[in-house]
């Protein structure tokens, strides 16, 4: 009569790991999917871009959209860019990217970008990017509503005072980089039937204006 | 001791078997004791005296019950274990699931080895000439080909269609979006082309760009604008002075 080779728990755990690894490396490969983690949806995002590797800076939850939406600010010298990132049926999918050009001098590089979910009211607003100016000590992000009279509109008004400073913690040092990221909450888009405008203002040490830049880069994303 | 009795008394001490792996220590006896008895029935012996005596010639029943626990020792084992085969069914979901984005890694193949014509083609008129290339360079993790160019007529001028894919270096990798608007064509007297059609998903990226020619001319030139570079690549008109 035939043998049959008993096997032990430890090498069947590791045929099955094996066997895991390989359906793993499979579908994220060739389907792209199947992401174990939110960082490879960032990758992604990279690769789309074409920005090359970047490195974290901040992540950032959002469960006002999706219990699982992560906001992440990424850079390398060329860019700064803000990802997002959810998981769904598919494993973690990348939502939304939006790389700014860092590679011209600017005082200031920034952007900003609007999440929101259909069916549902609230959205959110960020606005993120890049301090080159190292004299700029305090940063303050103006909502501009294009043909309005009143001329501007400071962002969250109503919840306090927007200003970033450098001990803010929207205000990020990394590897002799400042950044900023911004969250705000409500954008009721009525409010700008002819569309808006993103400014930011760099003051220094002693509140002098010394960079205004105007952050025409920017986008909406919407998931269903 | 019957062999009933031998088998409680081996698979008592492993009382943390997995059902599987209890059938398996207690299938792995049956063959043994089988394959003595086999051995003892040829030569004559009584089948009860058989069983009797192999099960004799097994040794104590609880010290092969404890050697056999040796071997089912970690849970976490068992643990990781199912883990693994729970990662591997919803991996194999997921491919169902997903089964359309294989056109991602179709693509990407596609381009690497025989890149679609399929694009914009048709908006070229009284095609003097036609040639296939094979121009590629790096960008970032990405290779840009440009793998076709012709000469024709398009909205009554004299013109230089070029075709143009960009995959991933590695095969089934992610490729940068937006290869149309990233490119311009310029001809070799400067002036600026304008873009055609173009198609893309995450396996491969395709565009079609213009730019006019003129009696003479030996060139175009693919500028891609990549972050924090520029890519220019010259390309040869077909037949070079001779499309004059």
């Amino acid at each position: 009569m035939k043998k049959t080779k008993m096997s032990s728990r430890r090498r069947r755990t590791l045929r099955r790991l094996l066997i895991a690894a390989a359906a793993v490396l499979l579908v994220n490969r060739i389907f792209l999917i199947g992401l174990l983690f939110p960082i490879q949806a960032i990758r992604h995002n990279e690769e789309r871009e074409g920005t090359g590797r970047t490195a974290v800076v901040r992540r950032d939850w959002a469960p006002e959209v999706y219990k699982s939406q992560l906001v992440y600010l990424t850079e390398n010298e060329n860019v700064t860019m803000l990802n997002g990132a959810r998981l769904t049926y598919l494993g973690w999918m990348n939502s939304f990217s939006f790389p700014l050009d860092c590679t011209e001098e600017a005082p200031i590089h920034g952007g900003w970008w609007s999440i929101s979910r259909q069916g549902r009211e609230l959205n959110l607003f960020y606005v993120f990017g890049r301090i080159d100016d190292p004299e700029i000590a305090w940063l303050e992000v103006f909502r501009l509503r294009n043909g309005d009279p009143l001329d501007e509109e400071r962002i969250g008004r109503t919840s306090g005072n927007w200003g970033i400073n450098r001990s803010s913690e929207f205000w990020i040092e990394k590897d002799g980089w400042s950044y900023f990221l911004l969250k705000t909450y409500p954008v009721d888009w009525n409010d700008y039937p002819l569309g808006f405008s993103v400014v930011a203002i760099g003051y220094d040490d002693a509140g002098n204006e010394i960079a205004r830049v105007a952050l025409d880069g920017g986008g909406s994303s919407s998931s269903g | 001791m019957t062999r009933r009795e031998f088998m409680y008394q081996v698979l008592s001490p492993l009382g943390r078997l997995t059902a599987e792996e209890r059938e398996n220590v207690r299938r792995e006896l049956e063959e043994h004791v089988e394959d003595r008895m086999e051995t003892l029935l040829d030569m004559g012996w009584d089948e009860e005296l058989a069983e009797s005596r192999c099960l004799e010639a097994m040794g104590d029943p609880a010290e092969i019950g404890q050697e056999m626990a040796k071997q089912y020792r970690g849970r976490g084992w068992l643990w990781i274990g199912r883990a693994a085969v729970a990662l591997t069914v919803v991996m194999c979901v997921q491919a169902l699931l997903g089964f359309g984005l294989l056109s991602n890694a179709w693509d990407s193949l596609e381009a690497r080895f025989c890149p679609s014509t399929a694009i914009s083609i048709g908006e070229l008129k009284n095609v003097e000439a036609v040639e296939d290339l094979d121009i590629q360079t790096e960008v970032g993790n990405d290779v840009l080909r440009i793998y076709q160019v012709s000469v024709g007529e398009k909205d009554g001028q004299r013109a230089a269609m070029v075709l143009a894919c960009a995959y991933d270096r590695w095969p089934f990798g992610v490729v940068a979006a937006g290869l149309r608007v990233r490119s311009t064509v310029v001809s070799q007297r400067g002036e600026m082309g304008t873009s055609g059609g173009s198609r893309g998903n995450y396996g491969a990226e395709y565009a079609v760009h213009w730019a006019p020619v003129e009696p003479g001319d030996t060139h175009v030139v693919w500028v891609y604008h990549a972050i924090g570079e520029m890519i220019r690549l010259e390309i040869p008109l077909p037949g070079g002075e001779e499309t004059a």
